[in-house]
């Protein structure tokens, strides 16, 4: 397996083109060259009753690569994060302002059906949450819940999920044991493969490895940047340097508001922002 | 001075475990005591397979049949009435109702467990008997279904607050986890929720119709204690622990009625063992490892 800074290199095209993506900050040499956007975040607020949590958030999500978005604690990053599949409907008092396209539909238009948005934009939590039964099952969950009751049918898609995330060397002779039984990790990389066998176009990370060793975190930076080939991936991170090594675009939020936003080189080595600045050298947050 | 009060601790802890088994082996060891002297006279197959309940008619009869047929056939349809309709309430009050509903509804529901089973016993008898009757056409309202309705609503405030209890304890992440793969509520409550919860609600299930099979008073107002095997569940009928309840004062200390009472509570014994152990196994089985 390479490593990870060999693939963040394979990762990141040079960024030569000229024409800034919609939504991205200031233009000269660190732009972004023109990708097709997975998801637009355009004039997000964010309310938790009279609270306002985020300001006037624009952003795109790129198709196929990793979008960090970095801040202090309170910053609203999780807030963000969760309006991108409506999990925020769950919060009481909870008002959403502005629109926030999948392709170019409105996630928040009054038709949508919110079940099918998060089959296809899945979340991975802070603390691994594997359900109370076998491994297998785990997987197995979704695509049981969403239909699929063929039995050879769903072996195959529990072996694919987990090959994908890179656990089906550990539990393929452990898969009648509880989820529950396994190292945080695994359990993390479980949640993953239950994620990946619904078949999602963009994977939401809320501080995926927060709660993990770094050996396990490691493992699951690994994952992403071979899971960024084939998935959008959006990734809440307070760590700063997980951010550096695995993302191409990266979102600066402060205050609920995005201060910065751009290619994760220029975000590290020159930010515009003086509060960035201040951030990344750890002045702040 | 550490050291001393952990060993008295642990020396506290362990003689109130023993004489908590102690007691249960003591219990044991008396009702069997007092009840094999019946085996004197009557032998246990004539017992058990005794369709007749007449202690007082010459010859008596033991039959036991006719208790144990009663005791299982209420506690069955109790059981058919109460733990749906207690899980579905469980369900309602800690995944579906306003944190006002809840706030109204938990401690109602918690009330109602500690209404006397006389208070029960006594609306069983005024209110739900005629009505039975009337609507059946039957000659007596006081027969076993009357007493199964009385006896559900009894257990059912165990069973819903206690499901409710284990559904509230289920971690929020497990329902985000659920909902994030694209499930509706309904599904997540169904196939991620209760599972994670089974391990309480088998317990207070358990618990519930433990409350049926021991309850004695309502049985003993409504059910109409029959000394024959009933056909159905709309004839009168008769539990152990009715029997034991109404008998126990007039059988003379050491006769043969006495000690087939004590007999009967054996049984009973016996009985709520295993259901007990059958519980403890259903809890274990479904859990992976």
């Amino acid at each position: 397996m390479q490593s990870v800074s060999e693939q963040r290199e394979n990762q990141s095209p040079p960024r030569t083109t000229d024409k800034p993506a919609v939504g991205s900050v200031g233009s000269g040499r660190w732009v972004l060259p023109p990708a097709p956007a997975r998801m637009q975040v355009i004039g997000l607020n964010l309310y938790y009753g009279s609270n306002q949590v985020l300001r006037n958030v624009n952003l795109d999500i790129r198709d196929r690569e990793i979008t960090a978005i970095i801040g202090p604690s309170g910053s609203g990053k999780s807030a963000l994060l969760w309006c991108l599949n409506r999990l925020n409907d769950l919060v009481p008092a909870a008002r959403v302002e502005g629109k926030v396209l999948l392709g170019s539909e409105d996630i928040y238009a009054p038709d949508v059906e919110v079940a099918l948005l998060r089959q296809r934009v899945g979340m991975v939590f802070q603390q691994p949450n594997p359900f109370t039964m076998s491994v297998f099952d785990n997987v197995a969950y979704g695509p049981r819940q969403h239909g699929i009751k063929d039995r050879r049918r769903l072996e195959e898609i529990v072996e694919e999920s987990l090959r994908k995330a890179a656990l089906w060397d550990e539990v393929k002779d452990m898969l009648d044991l509880a989820g529950t039984s396994l190292s945080g990790g695994q359990q993390q990389r479980l949640c993953i493969a239950r994620l990946l066998a619904v078949e999602p176009e963009v994977i939401l990370m809320d501080e995926p490895v927060s709660a993990l060793d770094p050996i396990s975190a490691y493992k699951i930076e690994e994952l992403m940047l071979q899971l960024c080939n084939s998935y959008t991936i959006v990734l809440v991170t307070r760590n700063m340097f997980q951010a550096s090594r695995v993302a191409t675009t990266t979102a600066v939020l402060m205050g609920g508001e995005v201060i910065e936003y751009g290619p994760t080189e220029q975000i590290f080595e020159s930010p515009r922002d003086e509060r960035t600045d201040n951030y990344i050298r750890g002045r702040v947050g | 001075m550490v050291a001393l009060s952990d060993a008295t601790m642990r020396a506290v802890v362990i003689c109130a475990g023993s004489l908590a088994i102690l007691f249960v082996i003591l219990i044991f060891v008396f009702l069997f005591a007092e009840a094999t002297p019946i085996l004197k006279e009557h032998s246990l197959a004539d017992m058990f397979f005794g369709r007749e309940w007449r202690p007082t008619s010459t010859p008596e009869r033991f039959g036991l049949l006719p208790l144990v047929v009663g005791s299982l056939m209420l506690t069955v349809a109790a059981s058919i009435l109460a733990v749906p309709l207690g899980l579905a309430g469980a369900i309602y009050i800690a995944e579906l109702a306003s944190p006002r509903a809840q706030a109204v509804l938990k401690p109602f529901v918690e009330l109602l467990a500690a209404v006397p089973s006389v208070v029960y016993g006594f609306l069983g008898l005024t209110l739900l008997a005629p009505l039975v009757r009337q609507i059946f056409h039957l000659p007596t309202g006081l027969t076993g279904f009357t007493a199964s309705i009385i006896l559900a609503y009894m257990a059912l405030p165990t069973i819903l607050s206690l499901c409710d209890d284990a559904i509230r304890a289920v971690p929020q992440s497990i329902r985000l986890g659920s909902l994030a793969l694209g499930t509706t509520k309904w599904q997540t409550i169904r196939y991620a929720v209760l599972p994670a919860a089974r391990p309480g609600i088998v317990p207070a299930v358990m618990l519930g119709i433990g409350r049926v099979i021991g309850e004695t008073m309502t049985v003993l107002m409504v059910a109409g204690m029959a000394g024959t095997v009933p056909k159905s569940l709309f004839e009168p009928m008769r539990t152990m622990t009715g029997t034991i309840a109404a008998e126990m004062g007039e059988a003379a200390r050491g006769s043969t009625h006495f000690h087939a009472l004590f007999l009967v509570g054996a049984l009973l014994f016996v009985i709520t063992f295993i259901i007990n152990a059958i519980a403890d196994i259903a809890i274990r089985r479904r859990q992976p490892r």
